[in-house]
C-alpha cells in the first residue's frame, strides 16, 4: 500500500501535449477515479503511473520512491486493462500465478495465494480452464484476481467495466467497492462513465484536454461544479444551461427573470440540474423561481422517476420528476415549471468558470 | 423446411462435390503419372498411353542405392539450416516491424522487394564470397544463398501474426513483473507459435525446391535433390524412369508438409493472423 504523487507531470507525443502539468496526490488507501471524455489524457496519466508511457516532464512518486524512470516491473503496481488481457495460452490458474512466478515466490505460497484470490472472487471452479472458455464477467474476475494476488502497492484500472453489459457492470461495480473496502489498497481508476466515477470514487478527478478541471468528493463535484464543462459532463440527464445576462442580481433570458443573488452584471450561463426543475406547486413558495411557461415535448419514464423534456419560448429544458407527479402531464400540452433558487449554478459566459455568491472563485477542493 | 430448399441444397452439394472431384483429378493426375513412370521399363516409357503393364522396381532400386538418399539428406540439411536461421532472425525482426513499426511504414513491404530481384544478380557475388570464405561447394554456401529469399518471406509472413497480438498482453506481462524479453518470450511468442511453425514449413519448401542457387553453388558431393533430378537429363537422353523416382522422393515430403500448413499459409499471406 502506498501513496501516489504526480508532480508537474507532462506528456508530449511528437509535440502534442496529451497531459499538461498534472499535480495529483492519491492518498494511501483511497479510491481515485480519473474521469473525462475520450482524449482528455486520463488513460495516458494512468499509463504513466504504470510505467507503460514515459514521462516527458515531472515526476511520479510511489510511497517513498521516485519511480518516474523505473520499468513497470520494478514499480510494484498491478493493472487491469479494458479487454482484461488474459494470456490466452495459459490456464486461469497460470494467469493468476504469472505475476507471482515473476517474483520467484515459493510454489506453496503461490498456490495458497491463488486459491485465496479464487475463493474471494468465486472463480475456483474455473482455474483449470483457458480464458476463451470464460464469459466476459468471469474474465473480468480473473483479471481482478490476477491483480490482487500480487498484493501490490496500488491497483490501476483502465476502464475495466466498459466491455460488460449494463447489469453486470453494476454488479462488478459493487464488487470492486467491496474488494477495495476489504483490501484497502490504493486505487487509481479511469473511466469515461460519469456514473461509474460517482459511485466508485472517494475522490473524483475530472479531466479535460490533458488538465485537471476539478477534483473533490463526488458530492462536491456534483453539487458545486467549478466549471461549465464539469457541470455538463457530470450528471445524467445533463444540466440545463441558459445563456443570458445578469443585471443587479437578476438573470434575464427569453422573457424570464430569475433572482440569482450574485451581485454582478454581464453575460453568464445559468445552470440548473434537471432534478432542481420542478413542476409548479412542488416547492415551497420562497424557494421557487418565477414560473416558466413551457410545452411538454417528451416524457421518458425511467421507473420511479421520469425525464420530462420541455420547450419554453426560447429554451429547451429537461426535468427529472417523481413518476407520481406525471399525472395530468401530457406530451404536447403546456405546463408551468419553477427552478429551485437554492440550487442554481452561475458560470462566466466567456471562461465557463463558476461564479459564486461569495466572490472566492477558484478555490479547488 | 420446405422441399424446394432441400432440393436446391442437394443440387448445390452435388455440383460442389463434382467440382471437387474434377479439381482433385487435375491436381493428382500428374503425380499418378509420375508414379506409373517410375514403375515402367525403358520400353514401356516410350508408350506413355499404356496404363496396363507389368510394374518393375528396377528404377527404384537403382535410384535408392545411388546418390539420391545423400541428395535427400543434403536438401534436408540445407532446408533445416535455412529455416533455422530464418526463424532465429526473422521472428524478432517481424516482432519489431509488426509491433513497434521498426524502420517505418515501408519496411513491411520493403523487405519483400528482395524477392523481386532476379537470383542471377545475387549468384555471382555469392559465389565469390563463398570462394573467399572457402565454403564454395559446401552446403553452407547453398543455405546462405537460400537465406536471401527465405528470410524476407518468413519475416513478412510473421509480421501479420505479431500485429494481431493485442499490445495489452505484453503490457500486462510488463506490469506483472517481467522484463521486455521475458514478456516477449513468455506471452507474445506463444501467441504466434502456429504462425512460426507455418512460416518455417513454408520457408523449408522454398529452400527444398530451389534449383538455381544450388546448381551453381553446390559441389559434386553436395548436390541437393533438384540438382540431382536435373542430372537425369544426360547427354544420352532423359532417364525418365529413374528421374520419376527422384521426383517422387522430392515431392512427397513437400506434399505432406503442405497439407498440414495450408490453412495458416492462407492466413499468413492474407496478413490476418489469429483472432482474439
Amino acid at each position: 500500500m502506498a501513496e501516489i504523487e504526480l508532480q508537474d507531470v507532462v506528456k508530449r507525443y511528437e509535440g502534442v501535449e496529451a497531459v499538461r502539468d498534472i499535480n495529483l496526490r492519491v492518498s494511501n488507501g483511497s479510491f481515485v477515479v480519473l474521469v473525462g471524455p475520450s482524449g482528455c489524457g486520463k488513460t495516458t496519466t494512468l499509463r504513466m503511473i504504470a510505467g507503460l508511457e514515459e514521462v516527458t516532464e515531472g515526476s511520479i512518486i510511489l510511497g517513498d520512491r521516485d519511480v518516474t524512470h523505473l520499468e513497470p516491473k520494478d514499480r510494484d503496481i498491478a493493472m487491469v486493462f479494458q479487454n482484461y488481457a488474459l494470456y490466452p495460452h495459459m490456464s486461469i490458474y497460470d494467469n493468476v500465478a504469472f505475476g507471482l512466478r515473476a517474483r520467484k515466490l515459493p510454489k506453496q505460497e503461490i498456490d495458497e495465494r491463488v486459491q485465496r484470490a479464487a475463493k474471494m472472487l468465486n472463480i475456483e471452479h474455473l482455474l483449470k480452464r483457458k480464458p476463451r472458455a470464460l464469459s466476459g464477467g468471469q474474465q473480468q474476475r480473473v483479471a481482478i484476481g490476477r491483480a490482487t494476488v500480487r498484493e501490490p502497492a496500488a491497483f490501476l484500472f483502465d476502464e475495466p467495466l466498459s466491455n460488460l453489459d449494463a447489469k453486470l457492470r453494476v454488479e462488478m461495480r459493487d464488487e470492486l467497492l467491496r474488494l477495495h473496502k476489504r483490501l484497502g489498497t490504493t486505487v487509481v481508476y479511469v473511466t469515461h462513465d460519469q456514473e461509474e466515477a460517482m459511485t466508485l470514487s472517494d475522490v473524483m478527478v475530472v479531466m479535460r484536454d490533458g488538465e485537471i478541471v476539478q477534483r473533490g468528493t463526488p458530492a462536491e463535484v456534483y453539487l458545486r461544479p467549478v466549471h461549465e464543462f464539469v457541470a455538463r459532463f457530470i450528471g445524467s440527464p445533463e444540466m440545463n444551461l441558459f445563456e443570458g445576462a445578469v443585471e443587479e442580481g437578476v438573470f434575464h433570458a427569453g422573457g424570464v427573470s430569475i433572482a440569482v443573488g450574485r451581485q454582478l452584471n454581464g453575460p453568464v450561463k445559468l445552470g440548473v440540474r434537471p432534478e432542481d426543475v420542478h413542476l409548479r406547486g412542488e416547492l415551497p413558495r420562497d424557494q421557487e423561481s418565477e414560473h416558466i411557461d413551457a410545452r411538454v415535448e417528451l416524457i421518458e419514464l425511467l421507473g420511479p422517476r421520469a425525464i420530462v423534456s420541455l420547450q419554453t419560448s426560447e429554451h429547451e429544458l429537461k426535468t427529472l420528476v417523481e413518476a407520481r407527479v406525471l399525472e395530468g402531464l401530457r406530451e404536447g400540452e403546456s405546463a408551468q415549471v419553477a427552478l429551485d433558487l437554492g440550487r442554481l449554478h452561475v458560470f462566466d459566459a466567456q471562461t465557463g468558470e463558476r461564479i459564486d455568491e461569495t466572490e472566492n472563485l477558484h478555490e479547488s477542493v | 423446411m420446405n422441399k424446394g430448399v432441400n432440393r436446391r441444397t442437394l443440387g448445390a452439394n452435388i455440383l460442389r462435390t463434382g467440382f471437387r472431384l474434377v479439381a482433385l483429378v487435375v491436381v493428382l493426375f500428374p503425380y499418378f503419372w509420375v508414379l506409373l513412370s517410375s514403375l515402367k521399363n525403358p520400353a514401356q516409357l516410350n508408350r506413355p498411353g499404356d496404363l496396363l503393364f507389368e510394374p518393375i522396381l528396377d528404377n527404384w532400386s537403382a535410384v535408392l542405392t545411388a546418390e539420391i538418399p545423400q541428395n535427400f539428406l543434403n536438401s534436408l540439411f540445407v532446408g533445416s539450416a535455412t529455416v533455422g536461421i530464418s526463424l532465429l532472425v526473422g521472428t524478432p525482426a517481424a516482432y519489431a516491424i509488426g509491433k513497434h513499426r521498426a524502420g517505418g511504414r515501408l519496411t513491411r513491404f520493403g523487405i519483400l522487394t528482395s524477392e523481386l530481384m532476379p537470383p542471377a544478380i545475387l549468384v555471382v557475388p555469392l559465389f565469390v564470397i563463398a570462394f573467399f570464405l572457402q565454403i564454395n561447394g559446401s552446403l553452407l554456401a547453398v543455405a546462405a544463398s537460400h537465406l536471401t529469399f527465405v528470410l524476407p518471406v518468413v519475416t513478412w509472413f510473421l509480421i501479420g501474426f505479431f500485429e494481431a497480438v493485442p499490445y495489452e498482453l505484453e503490457e500486462q506481462a510488463l506490469v506483472d513483473g517481467y522484463g521486455r524479453f521475458a514478456a516477449f518470450r513468455k506471452v507474445v511468442l506463444p501467441q504466434v507459435l502456429s504462425g512460426v511453425a507455418a512460416a518455417g514449413i513454408f520457408g523449408f519448401v522454398l529452400s527444398w525446391n530451389d534449383l538455381f542457387f544450388a546448381l551453381i553453388l553446390a559441389g559434386g558431393q553436395t548436390k541437393t535433390l533438384p540438382v540431382a533430378i536435373a542430372g537425369y537429363n544426360t547427354f544420352r537422353g532423359v532417364e525418365l524412369g529413374e528421374m520419376s523416382v527422384a521426383i517422387l522422393v522430392a515431392v512427397v515430403p513437400v506434399l505432406v508438409l503442405s497439407f498440414f500448413v495450408q490453412k495458416r499459409l492462407v492466413r499468413g499471406i492474407g496478413g490476418g493472423g489469429m483472432k482474439y
